[in-house]
C-alpha cells in the first residue's frame, strides 16, 4: 500500500519526537565559538 | 552584571530552550542524529558569533533555523560528492534506514515545501504560525504542505510495516 499524505506527516512527527526526546552531547557552545568579542 | 555577561546569559537561555527542537528539525531532514547534533551545534556557533544583532530580532530562532537549513543542504551536497569519490566510512551507530529514506524524500522537495512540513508536521507549529514564520498567506502554507507530502510520500513508496508486522 502506498504511503499517503497523512502517513507521511505522521512519520515526520514520529521522527521529530524521537529526536527531541534523545539527549544530545554538547560541547560548550560559546567557548567553542571563540566568544562574541563585541 | 556587564553587557557581555547579559549577552552570555541571554544566549545560554536561548541555547537551552532551542537546542532540542532544532536538533529534532535537523534529524527530520538528515536522518542521522549525530549529524543533526553536529549541524545544530554549528548553527548555534554562528548564532553566537552574531548574537549582538540576532538577539535583537523578533524571532532569533527563525534566524538559527535558516542557518541550520542551509547547513543541512550543504552537508547533503558534500555527502553526495564524497560518495562519488570513494567509499564512505561506516558510522559507529548507523542511522535508521527507513528514516534516511524519509529525510532524503524531504530534502528532494523545494525548500518552502520542506520547511513547511518540518515546521508543521515535525515541530507541531500551526498553519498560522508557519505562515507568520515564512511570511506567506496561510493558504500558501496549506498548498505547500499538501503538495510536499504527496510528492515525498510517492517517493517513499509502500507504507511502512507496523510493529505487529502489518502495514500501519
Amino acid at each position: 500500500m502506498q504511503t499517503d499524505e497523512q502517513e507521511f506527516a505522521d512519520l515526520v512527527r514520529s521522527a521529530y519526537e524521537r529526536a527531541e526526546a534523545t539527549p544530545g552531547t554538547w560541547a560548550r557552545s560559546r567557548s567553542a565559538a571563540g566568544g562574541d568579542t563585541g | 552584571m556587564d553587557a557581555q555577561d547579559d549577552r552570555s546569559a541571554s544566549f545560554d537561555s536561548y541555547f537551552r530552550s532551542s537546542r532540542q527542537p532544532l536538533v529534532a528539525m535537523a534529524y527530520v531532514m538528515t536522518g542521522d542524529l549525530q549529524v543533526a547534533q553536529d549541524l545544530t551545534q554549528e548553527a548555534f556557533l554562528r548564532t553566537w558569533s552574531r548574537w549582538r544583532h540576532v538577539s535583537t530580532y523578533d524571532d532569533p530562532k527563525a534566524w538559527t533555523r535558516r542557518v541550520l537549513y542551509n547547513l543541512v543542504v550543504s552537508n547533503a551536497r558534500r555527502d553526495r560528492v564524497r560518495r562519488r569519490s570513494g567509499p564512505v566510512p561506516v558510522p559507529v551507530s548507523p542511522p535508521d534506514e527507513s528514516h534516511l529514506m524519509l529525510a532524503a524524500a524531504l530534502r528532494a522537495l523545494p525548500r518552502n515545501q520542506m520547511m513547511a512540513i518540518v515546521l508543521h508536521d515535525g515541530a507541531g507549529m500551526s498553519v498560522h504560525e508557519v505562515a507568520l514564520d515564512m511570511k506567506v498567506p496561510e493558504g500558501t502554507v496549506k498548498s505547500w504542505l499538501s503538495r510536499g507530502r504527496a510528492e515525498a510520500a510517492a517517493k517513499l513508496g509502500p507504507a511502512p510495516i507496523g510493529r505487529d508486522g502489518h502495514a500501519d
